[in-house]
Order: structure tokens, then C-alpha cells, then sequence
């Protein structure tokens, strides 16, 4: 995991050592060039997990891709999380993120989907992974996200006639005001 | 337990540490062949004796609680020592429901229902701070006391609480349940504070 | 069981309605199964009575507060929980690796005995589903111990809440030590005992030997991690591939196996506790080496200042009122810190948007993500076998639901 998040800007190769060969692209900067759109957030991500941002209809065929690797590169073979998040401020607030992890050499990638407007969608990975169906079910449940093509989007976690997603920033906490008094 | 002998049945006696107490001498601790032979009583205070000393509680567990009351029940604490071991999978076999653990609102139509289906006489043990009065999770997804739900007999503080406080509460709901009346219509249970 | 309702469709198939209130379900799980006479034709689980609405909870908490939400997820080994949760905290206030080396040690001796009691609790409930009923009287003999020694530490004996961002809450106290190589010696003894019991015995083994089974594939696609994982034949812990506390300066092991089956899950585990062991006993040498050194790293915007500073200087008072009552409060970012909990890959994934409270935190609970197999491996076997799979996969709803 001890990964440089960024990819470090590509300036001219040093003149004094012109045979040092160009380090090879990272997975996040060939994931940037493959799909139009991509990019790498100027976020701070404390953890060294290199991240890029892909567009919702692009994110079942770069997940796919970074399983497969029909380019023989390193493979994802495990997907390790899918978690949501809401942030009302950003013109799209609610966000989905997956990080994958490469048995090989235990290197981890994530990628990060935002959505917004009325009724918020995004592919669901399911066909790619199976184990994406509860997580997405719960970023259902928690946050109002639908997942076209998924087998069984309903409610995981709050009961089916719950009313809003408790998740996102409007749902209040809901705490009940004590009353300490004297007896 | 050697203060809550077989001779409460005699009761109300004056107690014998009272001076001019007579004792009766046929029935201390539990002796059935005394002097006289003979054991009087009401039928009330046998049959709540009988019950307290019989306790079937329930096996159910929710949440954090629930291990400590299986520790409760396994070898160090050992709760069969108060006769109440007897753990049922069943609520329609047992009758005290142990509450151990948050209950959250989607749990909460099966608590009552589980109780529901509970013979009478039952009673009811909150256990840890979360069945009493949801802890430290003041929010949305959780009933705020199970006390909302079901009534309760004893509270048991604590987070969760040790077995021995389990324990304790269980004496304490032992006494009660001999002192109730014992029949005609379940009189209303108001709540014991157990403190620690 | 009161929602065991039985339904029969047209074509002669039962519906068989399993919990929430059901003592093999391990908490309150509820199944829905169809059955056509004994076997099982397809398992659907119903999750989230137990939801407690943790990850709303610490939104409205400052980082110092939220800590002791977390013990209460997976409380069969909370230090894990609490242990993601910090490492996270950490990362997002950039003083990872700065952390005291007494302190990991204590971390690390700290987890493996909690994995210790996770396992016990495992091993007696799977051998109480079994029929094996004294493994639980056994089980949580030893488990006392290690409860006992968490008390003597934090005073606690489930809800530590032991972590402090940048160390420790307190130094261990004298009697750890003692408490603790005690352990160590007498351990090993007592797994040979719960051998001895189980794994030659021909009802459980004959009850587990090929039921259930996962193989590689099929444990990646749908999400095993941990013990369940490592039974499938993935050479995956966390501690070893993205090493954690100085977990990469012990010497242990990491047991897997092939089969992938009930069988497999118990002899992984089993060996874990073994592994454990070997564990502690290393982080206890460290630990007696290292009396006296710091516990927590001495940095003003995170940990609050010495007691008797506190008491003497009226600017400590200050800054300990305003870590209390304020809390510290970070760059915006996002952190995601893994540790293995005895079910796997347990991680919080924390996003912060420069407030002292978190802006979201994530809990990548394993027992969510394992209990999805759940019907993978029931599919196609007996009623009988529910019970040894959901015990084989060790879940805590706790963590499932939140």
C-alpha cells in the first residue's frame, strides 16, 4: 500500500540520466487514460490508496477491467468494499466508492462514482461481482441511490416500510431530548 | 440464599432477631421432619416460592449483553446455583424474558410478539443500558427503553453489565416473585431500581 | 421458535421461516428457506434487526467520542473495532508511524488475545449447535481469563475502549504481566483439550467434513474474508499482506487450507489460536522489555496534555478543556485503515470535511460481506447443515447491521 497516490506530473526525463527507462504507468494513470472523463481528485487521501474518479456509466467496465486485466497487468481479484456518502454542498452529492485489492502483491486501487439530480442511478457491479449485491443494497437503503441491473434492490437494513434514507445529511439523527430533573 | 429461607412460608412471624420471636422450630432451613411434622402456610406463598426458585428464562440474546448472560449461564458464574438455568429456546416454555441488548425498531414488533406468546406468569429483566434506555445510541434506529415495548420488572444498569449484577438482579426478581400475589390477574408490576 | 411459520406452495415446497429469534442463528438472524422434504433449495437472509444506526451516530460525535460507539459493533473483539477506528484517526491526522512502540506492542498483544475470546465464543457456540454441549462450559472457562485480564487493564471486561488516537489510554498495569505469561503457558494445553474433544470426534466430523464448501473462486466472487477465507485456499490477513502495528516484526504463521468446508473453517481457526499465542507470548517479551516508555504520542492537537500539568498550569487546563469539550479536529481528507478481526478484513473508512466531527465513517464490517456466502454454502444440503454453516462462518450481527 505504500503507493504514491498521485501520479507524479510526467515532466522530461532527467537530461544527466537519459538511459533511466520512464517508470511504468500506474494502474490509476492507465485507468485515467483508458476511460475519457477519469480523473484523480485533488482530495486528500491520508491512506496512499491511489484513487481516480470515473463517470457512473463507466464504472462496471473499469471494475471489470481491473479484474480481468486483458492487458496482462495486475489484477484486482478481490473487492474489498463499496460504501456511499453524502455531501450536499458538491453538485453531485452522493458519492459511491469501491476499492479493490490485487492479491499478488497486495496493492489496492479505489475508485470513487458521484451522481446527483432527482432520482440518482448508477450501473450496478453486480454483474461483474457478485459480493457487490448487499453493499449496494445497503448504499440503497442508506442513501436513496438505485443501481440499474440489480438483481434485488430493496431495502437491507431499515424495515420495508421505512420512510427516507437515514444516511444522507437531511435525515435528522433523531435523538429524543432527556430530561434530568431532580426526583 | 440463606437469607431467604424455606420458613418464609410462616411469615408474617415476627422475624426471630426480634426479641420475644418465637421460631418456629419444625421449619427451619427447609427441615420437613421437625418436632411437630407439620408445615402450615397459604397456598400464595408456595406457589411463590416455587416459582421463584424456578425460573425458565428465555435464550435470547440481541446484541453485547447477550454473552455476558451466557457467561451468566456458563461454568465460572454459573447461574444454575439460583435455579435459573434453564434456558428455553421457546417463549412459550419459559418465563422470564432476559432483554439483552439494544432493540431496534425493526426488532421491536418480535420482542412484543415473543412476549405475547409467553405464558402467564412472566416477568421481565432489562439487561444493560441499552434495554433500559438505549445507552449511548440516542437516535433513530433504536426504541428508546424496552419498557416501551414490554413492561419490566427489573432494571440492571451497566454496559454491559458484569453476570454477578445479572445475578443480583435475578435475587432481587426472585424476592418479588415471591411476594407477588399469585393469582387472580397479574397485579401491576411496578419497576424495582436495582442498585449496584 | 415464535417465527417459525411454515408456508407450503402448490408445488409441495416449504417455505421454512428461520429466526430472528432462533438460538443457532447467533444473534437475531433471520432465514427464510425453501425446502422441498429435507433439503434446502435456496436460503434467503433477512439482516438488520439489530441496526443501531452507529455509523449516523458518530457523525454527531467529535473524533475522542465516536471512539467508544465503535466497541459495541463486533462485541465478540471490540479491541478490533476500536483498533480500525483509531489506525483510520491516525492516518487522517498524519501521525501514523509516530505512534510509540510500547504502545503498538500493547495493541498487538491486545488483539490476539481478543481474537483469542472471539474464538472461544466461536468454538463454543459451533460445538453447542453441534451437539457437542460441553465445548461451551470449556470455551468460556479460558474465555474468563482473557476477560479477566482486559479487566485488569481497562477496568472493563468487554468495552474496553482501550485506543486512544496516538496510543493508549493508560499504561498496563503490574499485574498484566503475570496475568498474562499464565496464559501463555497454560493455552496451548487447553487447544489440545478442545482437540482432543472435536476434531478426531466421528459426530463432528461427520457433521462438518464436506458440508458447506466454498472453493477459491466462489469465496472471492462473493466476499469471504478472514478465517472463512483462508479456508478457501486465499493465503489473505491483513496483518501479513498490508502489515499493520508492526505486525511484520513477529514471527507467526498464517493457517489456511484447501477444502474450503465446515471442517476446514474449525482446523483454521483452531490453528489460529495457536498462532495467537505465539503472538502474544513475542509482544509480552516486548512489553516487559520496554516498562516505562511512552504509551502516547506527545502531540498538543490531539492528546491531552499530563494530569498533573493540568493541575498546576492554567493553559493545559485550556487546551484539555478545549480537546474535550471541541475535539480535534483535522485536515479534510479521507482515511481507510484495515486490521484482521477474527472474521476477516475489519476497516473503518473515515471522510472528513475539516470539522472536529466526522463527515462520514464507513464500517467495512467482515461478518456483512461473509454472511452473503451464507447461501452459496447452504444451497443444495440438509436442514441440518443451516446450522453448521451459519456457525461456520462465525457472524456477529452486531457488525452486520450497524
Amino acid at each position: 500500500m505504500a503507493q504514491t497516490s498521485a501520479p507524479t506530473p510526467t515532466t522530461a526525463v532527467d537530461a544527466a540520466e537519459p538511459e533511466a527507462p520512464p517508470p511504468p504507468p500506474t494502474d490509476a494513470e492507465l485507468v485515467v487514460a483508458r476511460y475519457p472523463g477519469a480523473t484523480v481528485p485533488t482530495w486528500r487521501f491520508a491512506d496512499g490508496i491511489p484513487t481516480v474518479r470515473v463517470a457512473p456509466d463507466q464504472i462496471c467496465d473499469a471494475i471489470s477491467w481491473l479484474r480481468h486485466r486483458p492487458d496482462g497487468g495486475r489484477r484486482y481479484d478481490m473487492l474489498v468494499d463499496v460504501s456511499g456518502s453524502h455531501w450536499p454542498e458538491r453538485a453531485e452529492p452522493l458519492e459511491v466508492t469501491y476499492i479493490l485489492h490485487a492479491l499478488e502483491d497486495s496493492h489496492r486501487i479505489r475508485l470513487k462514482v458521484a451522481v446527483g439530480g432527482e432520482h440518482p442511478a448508477i450501473p450496478s457491479v453486480t454483474g461483474v461481482w457478485a459480493l457487490a449485491n448487499w453493499p449496494e443494497r445497503e448504499i440503497f437503503d442508506m442513501y436513496g441511490v438505485e443501481f440499474s441491473g440489480h438483481p434485488d434492490l430493496r431495502r437491507i437494513i431499515t424495515p420495508n416500510d421505512w420512510e427516507g434514507h437515514p444516511l444522507r445529511k437531511d435525515f435528522p439523527l433523531g435523538e429524543e431530548p432527556v430530561e434530568f430533573q431532580r426526583p | 440464599m440463606s437469607t431467604v429461607p424455606f420458613t418464609r412460608w410462616m411469615r408474617p412471624s415476627p422475624s426471630p432477631e426480634q426479641p420475644g420471636a418465637v421460631r418456629p422450630q419444625a421449619l427451619t432451613g427447609g427441615d420437613f421432619s421437625g418436632e411437630s411434622g407439620v408445615s402450615l402456610t397459604t397456598v400464595d406463598r408456595a406457589v411463590g416460592w416455587a416459582r421463584a426458585k424456578s425460573i425458565w428464562p428465555m435464550l435470547f440474546g440481541l446484541a453485547c449483553c447477550a454473552i455476558e448472560m451466557m457467561a451468566m449461564s456458563a461454568s465460572k458464574y454459573d447461574v444454575s446455583r439460583f435455579g435459573a438455568e434453564v434456558f428455553r429456546s421457546s417463549p412459550r416454555q419459559s418465563d422470564l424474558m432476559i432483554v439483552a441488548g439494544r432493540l431496534s425498531k425493526k426488532m421491536a414488533p418480535v420482542l412484543r410478539r415473543l412476549y405475547d406468546q409467553m405464558p402467564e406468569p412472566k416477568w421481565v429483566l432489562s439487561m444493560g443500558a441499552c434495554a433500559s434506555c438505549s445507552g449511548v445510541y440516542n437516535n433513530y434506529a433504536l426504541v428508546q427503553g424496552v419498557d416501551r415495548v414490554v413492561p419490566v420488572d427489573i432494571y440492571v444498569p451497566g454496559c454491559p453489565p458484569r453476570p454477578e449484577a445479572v445475578i443480583d438482579g435475578l435475587i432481587k426478581l426472585q424476592a418479588k416473585i415471591e411476594y407477588d400475589r399469585q393469582f387472580g390477574k397479574t397485579a401491576e408490576r411496578a419497576p424495582v431500581a436495582v442498585t449496584a | 421458535m415464535v417465527m417459525l411459520e411454515e408456508t407450503r406452495t402448490e408445488t409441495g415446497r416449504m417455505i421454512l421461516n428461520m429466526g430472528p429469534q432462533h438460538p443457532s442463528t447467533h444473534g437475531v438472524l433471520r432465514l427464510m428457506l425453501e425446502l422441498d422434504g429435507e433439503n434446502v433449495l435456496e436460503c434467503v437472509p433477512d439482516i438488520g434487526y439489530l441496526h443501531t444506526g452507529i455509523e449516523k451516530m458518530t457523525e454527531a460525535r467529535n473524533y475522542h467520542q465516536a471512539l467508544v460507539l465503535t466497541d459495541r459493533m463486533d462485541y465478540l473483539a471490540p479491541i478490533t473495532n476500536n483498533l480500525s477506528y483509531i489506525m483510520a484517526c491516525e492516518k487522517l491526522f498524519n501521525v501514523e508511524g509516530k505512534v510509540p512502540e510500547r504502545a503498538l506492542d500493547t495493541r498487538v498483544v491486545m488483539s490476539e488475545l481478543t481474537r483469542i475470546a472471539s474464538h472461544l465464543i466461536w468454538l463454543g457456540t459451533h460445538g453447542l449447535d453441534l451437539g457437542a454441549m460441553t465445548m461451551f462450559m470449556y470455551c468460556f472457562r479460558e474465555r474468563e481469563r482473557v476477560l479477566e485480564i482486559m479487566e485488569a487493564i481497562s477496568g472493563v471486561r468487554m468495552m474496553t475502549s482501550f485506543m486512544r488516537i496516538g496510543g493508549l489510554a493508560a499504561d498496563l498495569p503490574d499485574e498484566f504481566y503475570g496475568l498474562v505469561s499464565q496464559f501463555v503457558d497454560d493455552m496451548p494445553k487447553k487447544i489440545d483439550e478442545y482437540e482432543t474433544m472435536l476434531s478426531r470426534n466421528p459426530i463432528f466430523v461427520d457433521r462438518t467434513k464436506g458440508v458447506g464448501v466454498i472453493n477459491r473462486e466462489s469465496a472471492l466472487e462473493h466476499g469471504f474474508t478472514g478465517p472463512c477465507l483462508r479456508a478457501s485456499g486465499v493465503q489473505f490477513d491483513v496483518r501479513t499482506n498490508l502489515a499493520y502495528c508492526g505486525y511484520e516484526t513477529y514471527e507467526f504463521d498464517v493457517p489456511w487450507s484447501r477444502e474450503g468446508d465446515v471442517y476446514a473453517r474449525y482446523m483454521v481457526r483452531m490453528r489460529e489460536m495457536r498462532e495467537s499465542v505465539r503472538i502474544i507470548d513475542q509482544g509480552l517479551k516486548r512489553l516487559r522489555a520496554s516498562r516505562g516508555a511512552p504509551i502516547r504520542l506527545d502531540d498538543p492537537r490531539i492528546t491531552f496534555p499530563k494530569r498533573e500539568k493540568i493541575h498546576s498550569s492554567m493553559e493545559s487546563l485550556i487546551h484539555h478543556f478545549k480537546l474535550v469539550s471541541e475535539g480535534p479536529v483535522p485536515t479534510p481528507g479521507e482515511a481507510y485503515a484495515a486490521v484482521e478481526s477474527p472474521r476477516g478484513e475489519q476497516a473503518t473508512y473515515i471522510m472528513s470535511d475539516g470539522s472536529n466531527k466526522p463527515h462520514r465513517v464507513r464500517f467495512r464490517a467482515p461478518s456483512f460481506y461473509n454472511l452473503q456466502v451464507l447461501p452459496q454454502t447452504i444451497a443444495g444440503g440438509l436442514v441440518a447443515d443451516v446450522v453448521a454453516c451459519i456457525g461456520s462462518i462465525d457472524i456477529v450481527l452486531g457488525e452486520i447491521d450497524r
